[in-house]
């Protein structure tokens, strides 16, 4: 009986020594194999052992499902990019009521408890983008926006910022076209839109097949420069379309940073407590709520910096081919 | 004579219902007759379409027969092929790996459905997980890019100032439509889906008949796949979704009877036509995004139930 405590005491002492992170992505996507790629980075850097996974398509049900494994194999923290904000509040707080950090990446759920929200903040991005579009527009012109969702929170936030930040200008957005995520369709779109709009000025694609999307089709009708493109995301695809000029702008999130910085925080909150973590973050307030984010932000690139993006993103061990 | 008249009268509801479609849209805005977007509707409908054919031919030849995996195959073939190129495979053998790995994957369901007598839903729904599932080990996600000019033209290129894919369509619409009505096999699919006891008992192969159907559906999602890689210009694991469903809506808007036994090749691209067409129309009428799969959803209802009736009627 007392070997068998022994034992036990052994097993737990072993395999409570590495610690395990458990980060749940979105869907299968060259997005989130950069979060992986950086949470991998992170678990090395750090000895921590990872776990990472994505639905095929995005399924939050999937993602709970994941979740009560993590909760039920006692993992020492999570990291979750809720495909819905609001199904997976129930899971999340019993994981937190077990003693298990939870924490949000790419997307967030604030009513959820979660400690910290790691990501890009989707309604500055907009805006950012919607400035650029300004600026390349000259304050006058049609645009049209092509996205996968207009029911997803990251697609209606970059799409309010962008509104906000052209209002009081002379652009107007003639057309919002949602494909559903379904590449060839938000080809078919661009290409009704670009007819049905002769005087087209631009184009804004929120989600990251959107940019090559009317990449393709701007190209295709011999409208390069003619119709400008602001984008987001930097898909190898979308490198290149800016590298021949035909994309003029594409706001680079940082998915490889939000991987990494989502394993390092919680690795924190393992060892030296989570006040003590919290208390080394960048502390807002929302709604007369204190509460902690860490924007990761995005990288504007564009023709002219795009050789200077490359040999950053390569010094990060994430070298971009195309 | 007489068997043309009728002929013409079968197909002739969903072709007057794509005519109306077209004439509205084109009053309401011009633009809609532009080349460009003629063009480009003529490629969805090529896509839709040639998945259509298949589907009329599954469908056609009963026993609760239908194809459920053609969207994800469409993914599935788009990605291999480009995987292929991007390993330095000359653009025709690539094409031609595929076509053949996508008719064994037809006979692959043709086995199961009359050999081990899988339910065709079942087998079919299981080769449209695991397509998309294989197209996303492939790929992690990341479009392949980077495919030669000659592949692209596939997808991109005129002849004559009509697209590259609508061409194909109409190669595979008229072999397809001959095979279907003029030759042995074609009866004896008919056969086979009208009344599959009777057609056992004439001597007719039913499994083999079957069996061929499913290949021919197999082999022109492959062939849809390539073509929506080379439009894209990348193998993407994303794209696909519901077109099996479309396809499906297509052949039974054109009149081929989901029981089998009967339908129509011509009837199934009037029916591709009229939901590409609503996919177009819809963006140049200025009709909001949020309104588009509500609008698509009630026109095929419609359209369905209005041949139905019609049918019903003319048969009394």
């Amino acid at each position: 009986m007392k070997k068998f405590f022994l034992m036990t005491v052994l097993f737990v002492v072993t395999v409570s020594f590495a610690l395990t992170i458990g980060v749940i992505g979105k869907s299968v996507h060259p997005y989130w194999s950069q979060v992986e790629e950086g949470v991998k980075a992170a678990g090395k850097a750090l000895g921590v052992d990872t776990r990472f996974f994505v639905p095929q398509k995005e399924d939050v049900n999937a993602q709970i499902q994941m979740l009560e494994a993590f909760i039920a194999q006692k993992v020492d923290g999570i990291a979750i990019a809720p495909s819905d904000p609001t199904a997976v509040i129930p899971y999340v707080k019993k994981a937190l009521q077990q003693g298990i950090p939870v924490i949000t990446l790419d997307t967030d759920s604030p009513n959820s408890g979660r400690y910290v929200y790691i990501g890009t903040d989707n309604y500055a991005a907009g805006y950012r983008a919607g400035t650029i579009m300004k600026e390349i527009l000259g304050g006058k012109g049609k645009v049209v926006i092509g996205t996968g969702s207009l029911t997803a929170m990251n697609s209606l936030q970059r799409i309010q910022g962008f509104k906000d930040a052209i209002a009081g200008t002379n652009i107007q957005i003639v057309d919002i076209l949602n494909d559903e995520e379904d590449g060839s369709r938000a080809v078919a779109l661009a290409e009704s839109a670009l007819n049905a709009h002769p005087d087209l000025d631009a184009f804004f694609g929120v989600y990251a097949y959107n940019g090559p999307s009317q990449a393709l089709v701007v190209k295709n009708a011999k409208k390069v420069g003619k119709v400008k493109i602001v984008c987001f995301d930097t898909t190898p695809d979308i490198l290149g379309y800016v590298k021949e000029g035909v994309i003029q702008a594409t706001m680079g999130q940082r998915p490889y940073m939000m991987g990494y910085l989502s394993v390092t925080v919680l690795y924190l909150m393992k060892k030296i407590g989570v006040q003590n973590t919290l208390a080394l973050l960048p502390k807002v307030t929302v709604d007369g709520k204190e509460d902690y984010i860490i924007d990761t932000g995005v990288d504007v690139v564009t023709p002219q910096n795009l050789n200077d993006y490359l040999k950053e993103m390569e010094r990060l061990g994430i070298p971009i081919r195309f | 004579m007489k068997k043309w008249k009728l002929k013409g009268f079968k197909e002739l509801g969903p072709l007057l219902a794509f005519v109306i479609l077209a004439v509205f849209t084109a009053i309401l805005n011009p633009r809609f007759l532009t080349s460009f977007n003629l063009q480009s509707l003529g490629r969805q409908i090529a896509i839709f379409g040639l998945l259509a054919i298949g589907e009329t031919f599954v469908i056609i030849s009963g026993g609760g027969a239908i194809d459920l995996s053609p969207g994800s195959m469409v993914a599935l073939t788009g990605v291999m092929v480009a995987w292929l190129l991007k390993q330095g495979v000359d653009v025709w053998l690539a094409v031609l790996l595929i076509l053949a790995f996508s008719l064994g994957v037809g006979a692959w369901h043709g086995f199961f459905v009359t050999k081990l007598k899988v339910p065709a839903f079942i087998i079919t729904l299981g080769t449209m997980t695991i397509a998309r599932g294989f197209a996303a080990v492939i790929t992690k996600g990341w479009p392949i890019i980077g495919l030669p000019n000659t592949f692209l033209r596939i997808g991109q290129a005129d002849f004559l100032k009509i697209p590259v894919p609508v061409w194909i369509l109409l190669v595979t619409t008229l072999i397809s439509d001959f095979f279907l009505r003029k030759t042995v096999y074609g009866k004896h699919l008919r056969a086979s889906g009208g009344n599959e006891i009777a057609a056992r008992f004439s001597g007719v192969n039913v499994d083999r008949v079957r069996s061929i159907a499913f290949m021919i559906s197999g082999l022109l999602a492959g062939l849809v796949g390539i073509i929506v890689a080379a439009r894209l210009s990348q193998g993407q694991p994303g794209v696909g979704g519901m077109y099996e469903l479309y396809a499906i809506a297509s052949t039974v808007i054109g009149g081929t009877s989901l029981g089998g036994g009967e339908g129509s090749i011509i009837g199934a691209i009037i029916g591709a036509g009229i939901i590409s067409l609503l996919w177009n129309a819809l963006v140049l009428l200025n009709v909001s995004t949020y309104w588009h799969n509500v609008v698509i959803g009630v026109v095929i209802v419609v359209a369905v139930t209005l041949d139905i009736l019609r049918k019903r009627l003319a048969s009394k």
